[in-house]
């Protein structure tokens, strides 16, 4: 099988070895009248789908996701019907308890660039891809009562909760955390330096002619601007934790939640998304800060620069799935494991924070 | 929290009636004549057929182009290179010439590339598939002229190339010689697809030796190409007329 040398010096695509032979190879198109397999009773306007058959072995699949009772179906299902009403029945059964955080859609196709995205070049693969895309609902959560509460009954607690809540949402949707927007706003103002020394040698040698006055906005200005429980300090060790959970007050409440994300990272739980994903999403779980500090300007950079082009997307991630049996169940096992953590997170969020 | 979830497909089309062709006819006997008719829709969805008018030989032969355009070669002059040209099929001549290679394989390299010497070829597009012939010498070659394996990684016994994944030229570029050539020498050569000692090449060392030689600027050793057993005539018939 020939390989193709990269869009900057072929016609040709790059493709693996091992790859199925493509079908282009005749390159003829087919006559037209042998074209359709256009239904006779439809002769005003067909749909025709190339991949029928894809969709209903994927259908197949999606079923064993529900109850018989769960699916609604008739005559006039299709398999692309099935797909939708199983995802959604399943996902909406794990995702039952999630109150506060981004709402999101799950989007099944048989082609990548459904999502946008820009492969770079590398061959379609013979799978399902299933995308996670933000609904664009993500809430401000203001956790300083309640983390200066948790820190004054346990210190350490608050800290605690939230290093863990950040942890959770980078394996499930990104929170918009002051350490996230850290991370933007080296890049938006700092030069991809996060400390006040870096930007300044770094400042010195791209800076130009200009110098830094009054007005520049420093790394240690940012961070000074959260309290230290929100960006540094050690967290509470689990036995301690587990003290602390046997309690029946908030603290008790917030430190069963910190348990059981503890115990769903040490099971692997992870939405499983493409690790070689392209694109950044440009939606968050949530926004957490204390309504007094520099979150807000960050979070409105960051959508200024966001508009500038990039690959931004909405998409939280794709994942593929092969077309069987054995690949479908482990993507659905760590489907639900993220949906479980989601759910812990979202529990922990309203144990830390009141939407506002 | 109710999770939506839809599916998307990038291959679904829409095809909506647009024109009607009627086919007048005696009874039991043949066509005589068609009429071709614009389609209106009505409030409630229903086609209706509205007044046509005749069909003209030219028209036809139009509406055949827009269809099938693959079928219908762009009128030109033909290059002296081409051997033989139809709806379904191209067969030229590529002289010997110094092409770049791509090589992404253990043996010869890991994407390596130079420009090498290259024997005369003969190329043919049938309706299904692509093949390489070599020829020795520097003449274009008639029916009668003997053909040589191509000595080159991915070409199938019989001298059909392996496409893989790669974009061959479609629409109009279907008979542009330049850029089936582009596709074929502009994508990485992988692995031999024939094994048997001597297939591709009865140069000493084989097949990658040959190419390694060739990478370092040897000249084409036109000595090593092996038979392929049957003339242009032949290949044409068994690739184009029965392929």
């Amino acid at each position: 099988m020939r390989n193709g040398i990269g869009s900057a010096r072929a016609l040709v695509q790059e493709c693996a070895e091992g790859r199925p032979v493509a079908a282009s190879s005749g390159g003829f198109a087919a006559g037209f009248l042998t074209l359709p397999s256009i239904p006779q009773h439809l002769p005003v306007t067909s749909v025709v789908d190339e991949n029928e058959g894809k969709w209903l072995q994927t259908a197949r699949l999606c079923a064993e996701l529900v109850e018989d009772d769960e699916l609604v179906i008739n005559d006039r299902t299709s398999a692309r019907d099935i797909i939708g009403q199983s995802l959604s029945a399943w996902a909406s059964k794990h995702c039952a308890d999630i109150q506060v955080l981004d709402k999101f859609e799950l989007i099944a196709s048989l082609d990548r660039d459904a999502f946008g995205l820009d492969y770079e070049g590398e061959p379609e693969k013979n799978c399902l891809y299933i995308g996670i895309q933000s609904q664009q609902t993500t809430p401000y959560i203001n956790v300083k009562a309640k983390v200066e509460m948790l820190e004054s009954v346990h210190p350490g607690l608050g800290r605690t909760a939230v290093s863990i809540a950040e942890m959770a949402s980078y394996r499930t949707f990104t929170a918009f955390t002051p350490q996230v927007a850290l991370h933007h706003a080296s890049y938006l103002y700092w030069y991809g330096m996060d400390n006040d020394e870096d930007f300044k040698e770094e400042f010195g040698e791209c800076g130009g002619e200009e110098e830094l006055d009054d007005e520049t906005l420093l790394p240690s200005q940012f961070l000074a601007s959260f309290p230290s429980y929100l960006t540094s300090g050690e967290c509470l060790e689990r036995e301690v934790i587990q003290r602390i959970a046997t309690g029946n007050e908030a603290a008790g409440e917030t430190a069963r939640v910190i348990l059981s994300i503890m115990d769903l990272i040490n099971q692997g739980a992870q939405m499983p998304y493409l690790k070689e994903f392209y694109g950044e999403p440009v939606y968050f779980s949530c926004y957490m800060g204390t309504g007094d500090d520099m979150l807000g300007r960050v979070i409105d950079d960051f959508y200024q620069s966001t508009s500038d082009g990039g690959e931004y997307t909405d998409m939280y991630g794709v994942a593929e799935v092969d077309f069987n049996k054995r690949a479908f169940c482990k993507w659905k096992s760590e489907m639900e494991k993220g949906f479980a953590l989601y759910t812990q997170l979202d529990r922990l969020m309203r144990c830390i924070g009141e939407v506002q | 929290m109710q999770v939506p979830a839809a599916c998307v497909s990038g291959s679904q089309k829409v095809y909506g009636m647009s024109h009607a062709i009627l086919l007048y006819s005696e009874r039991g006997g043949q066509t005589v004549f068609a009429s071709i008719h614009d389609v209106s829709m009505s409030k409630e969805g229903g086609a209706r057929i509205e007044a046509g008018s005749p069909v003209s030989k030219a028209g036809l032969v139009k509406m055949m182009q827009t269809l099938l355009p693959e079928d219908y070669a762009p009128a030109e002059l033909l290059g002296n290179h081409i051997l033989a040209k139809g709806s379904d099929h191209l067969v030229w001549y590529c002289k010997p010439q110094k092409r770049h290679v791509w090589f992404n394989n253990d043996e010869i390299g890991r994407d390596v590339s130079a420009a090498t010497h290259q024997p005369g070829l003969v190329f043919v597009i049938s309706k299904e598939d692509w093949h390489v012939f070599a020829v020795k010498g520097n003449r274009r070659p008639t029916s009668s002229t003997p053909l040589y394996v191509a000595p080159y990684l991915n070409v199938w016994a019989g001298g059909r190339i392996c496409t893989g994944n790669i974009e061959t030229p479609k629409g109009t570029m279907r008979f542009s010689t330049e850029a089936w050539e582009e596709v074929f020498f502009r994508s990485y050569f992988t692995h031999p697809n024939q094994h048997e000692k001597g297939a591709l090449t009865k140069y000493r060392g084989g097949i990658f030796s040959l190419w390694r030689a060739l990478m370092k600027g040897r000249a084409f050793p036109t000595e090593s190409l092996v038979r392929a057993g049957e003339t242009l005539g032949q290949a044409f018939e068994r690739t184009v007329k029965h392929g």
